[in-house]
């Protein structure tokens, strides 16, 4: 992703000790947003959708090797509208293969498995793509 | 995140406050160890963010004590938490209380 000039970038440990760091970042980055519906609602929920793509990431893709990285792109985009919040994730951990990933059964006590179902029911869109070695997330919220 | 433990007559009362993460559970899943109780309440009052890892954590103990013929309840949640149990569903799973003093007499009637 070619950077512009607000956007915020953010290149992590792999490891669960810095979600807070992540979240801290968002939370401040959504603040400086203008007129934004719901403003902490919407901030926390874009907070938990990003933490648990991260969460799945050092979870899965660094299983086998600990120790990567996770770089984070933050962009608010104005035009063309509608106005919404472009999150950029990348690490160069193993492929994800999304047809592997059962929904939960909502109507069962599950523990584990809701990651990424959270994530998509967080924001408005939630894509994946394996390129040249690295996973890619983008996930979008209208603000 | 802080872990601070009371007995309230036969219930063993955990306050967490602050962030509740996958960082965090492991925490959670530690004082699990160490319970002798089956009836526990976890106030949240205090926790301003609760992931999935840590609501796996909070199942667990909700399953081990039912295990035990006791339960686990929930009680004071903040608001911008409570998405995490809707959307799963586990507000219908755990017993949830809008007060401490609620959630331990729900073990007495």
């Amino acid at each position: 992703m070619n950077l512009q000039a607000d956007d915020l970038r953010l290149d992590l440990p792999a490891t669960n000790k810095y979600l807070n760091v992540l979240g801290a970042c968002l939370d401040a980055f959504i603040a400086r947003i203008e007129a934004v519906e719901d403003a902490r609602i919407t901030a926390y929920n874009i907070e938990l959708a990003v933490n648990e793509i991260v969460a799945n990431i050092i979870r899965h893709a660094y299983a086998e090797h600990p120790g990567g990285r996770v770089s984070i792109v933050i962009r608010l985009i104005q035009e063309p509208e509608p106005r919404r919040l472009l999150i950029e994730l990348s690490d160069t951990g193993m492929a994800f293969d999304p047809d592997t990933v059962a929904e939960p059964d909502l109507d069962e006590i599950q523990i584990h498995g809701y990651g990424l179902f959270l994530a998509r029911s967080l924001m408005d869109a939630v894509s994946y793509i394996r390129r040249q070695d690295r996973n890619e997330w983008s996930l979008t919220k209208y603000l | 995140m802080a872990l601070t433990t009371r007995t309230v007559g036969n219930v063993t009362v955990l306050e967490l406050t602050g962030r509740f993460d996958a960082h965090m559970a492991p925490a959670l899943l530690e004082w699990y160890g160490k319970l002798r109780t089956a009836q526990v309440v976890v106030n949240l009052a205090g926790v301003n963010f609760i992931d999935s890892s840590a609501l796996a954590a909070l199942t667990g103990g909700m399953k081990r004590c039912r295990q035990q013929k006791g339960d686990l309840k929930l009680c004071a949640l903040q608001q911008p938490v409570q998405v995490i149990f809707e959307l799963t569903r586990m507000n219908r799973a755990f017993e949830i209380f809008p007060s401490e003093t609620e959630a331990i007499a729900s073990f007495t009637h």
